[in-house]
């Protein structure tokens, strides 16, 4: 038997009938203000802990700011002088020995 | 039974007297709702309580006072849909057997005014519940709010916020699949009948 829409809406009308409003206990309000102080306080706590976190985040970007700055200091004071000036100035004894030696292999080849 | 809008007003601005004055003015209205949308009395305070936890953390939200109701019961909505969804999560073999209730409200239908109205009543809820239980939660919350609860058109508009015409496809829907799932049991019950 199928169900028709007239009899849908009657079913669904003894529906409202069969379940009549209903009061809540004694402890309805009681509880409920429990519930509502619960949450008040985990809100509390979330921010105290948000501002915990903020604040620490804060701090270790203060600090990593000021550890970036402090060895941009000391390499501008490592290079002073261009690659050309370093090249130019560069008198080592390695140096000088690895131009004899190109030197005396030239003469050689000569002879 | 609606709450004037000083009373409002004053919970709003975080006067908790007022605010229970508000919660004991729709607390029925609300409590009735609640119970018509899960079918579970056991668990009708619990959500009841969820809703106005969440209607006195929202209330600084609360634009003006004249919007107040459509806004207690889109929360008394979310509240059921929330508590309908963890539901189905963890099915429960709940539902006792359909042909049996079916036998009893048809028995009492019928007019056997011999019956007690109270297993009328029962057979009448397990028999919706039962339907409802097969439809989609928005869909089974919008068709008792609108054939159950009697809210118009214009109040459920307020309520979900989207349009009229939007809301009668929906409730078109939503009782399609509610005779359907009917028929289907209907279907099943006969066979089950034939095989016996």
């Amino acid at each position: 038997m199928d169900l028709s829409d007239e009899a849908l809406d009657r079913l669904l009308q003894a529906y409202r009938e069969a379940v009549p409003d209903v009061e809540g206990g004694a402890d309805f309000m009681p509880g409920l203000w429990r519930k509502i102080d619960a949450r008040r306080k985990f809100s509390v706590r979330l921010r105290f802990w948000a501002q915990i976190t903020a604040s620490a985040a804060a701090v270790v970007c203060l600090l990593f700011l000021g550890l970036g700055n402090l060895p941009l200091d000391d390499r501008q004071s490592f290079y002073t002088h261009t690659y050309v000036d370093v090249l130019a100035e560069d008198d080592t004894p390695e140096t000088q020995l690895y131009a004899e030696v190109v030197h005396v292999q030239n003469q050689g080849g000569q002879r | 039974m609606p709450v004037d809008f000083e009373l409002i007003d004053r919970a709003r601005k975080g006067d908790d007297a007022a605010f229970q004055q508000i919660v004991q003015s729709y607390r029925k209205r609300i409590l009735g709702t609640i119970a018509r949308l899960i079918g579970r009395p056991e668990d009708v305070e619990d959500v009841g309580q969820e809703v106005f936890v969440r209607l006195y953390l929202s209330l600084d939200q609360l634009r003006t006072p004249d919007v107040f109701e459509p806004w207690l019961y889109r929360l008394t909505v979310n509240a059921a849909y929330d508590y309908l969804r963890r539901q189905r999560r963890r099915p429960e073999s709940r539902l006792a057997d359909l042909s049996e209730q079916q036998v009893v409200m048809a028995d009492a239908a019928a007019g056997a005014k011999a019956r007690e109205t109270e297993v009328y009543r029962s057979g009448v809820r397990d028999l919706v519940q039962s339907l409802l239980g097969q439809i989609s939660e928005a869909d089974r919350i919008l068709l008792t709010l609108k054939e159950v609860e009697g809210l118009s058109l214009k109040e459920l508009e307020a309520v979900y916020g989207v349009s009229e015409k939007v809301l009668k496809v929906r409730l078109f829907r939503a009782r399609q699949r509610v005779l359907k799932a009917y028929n289907a049991t209907e279907e099943a019950r006969a066979k089950g009948a034939a095989t016996q």
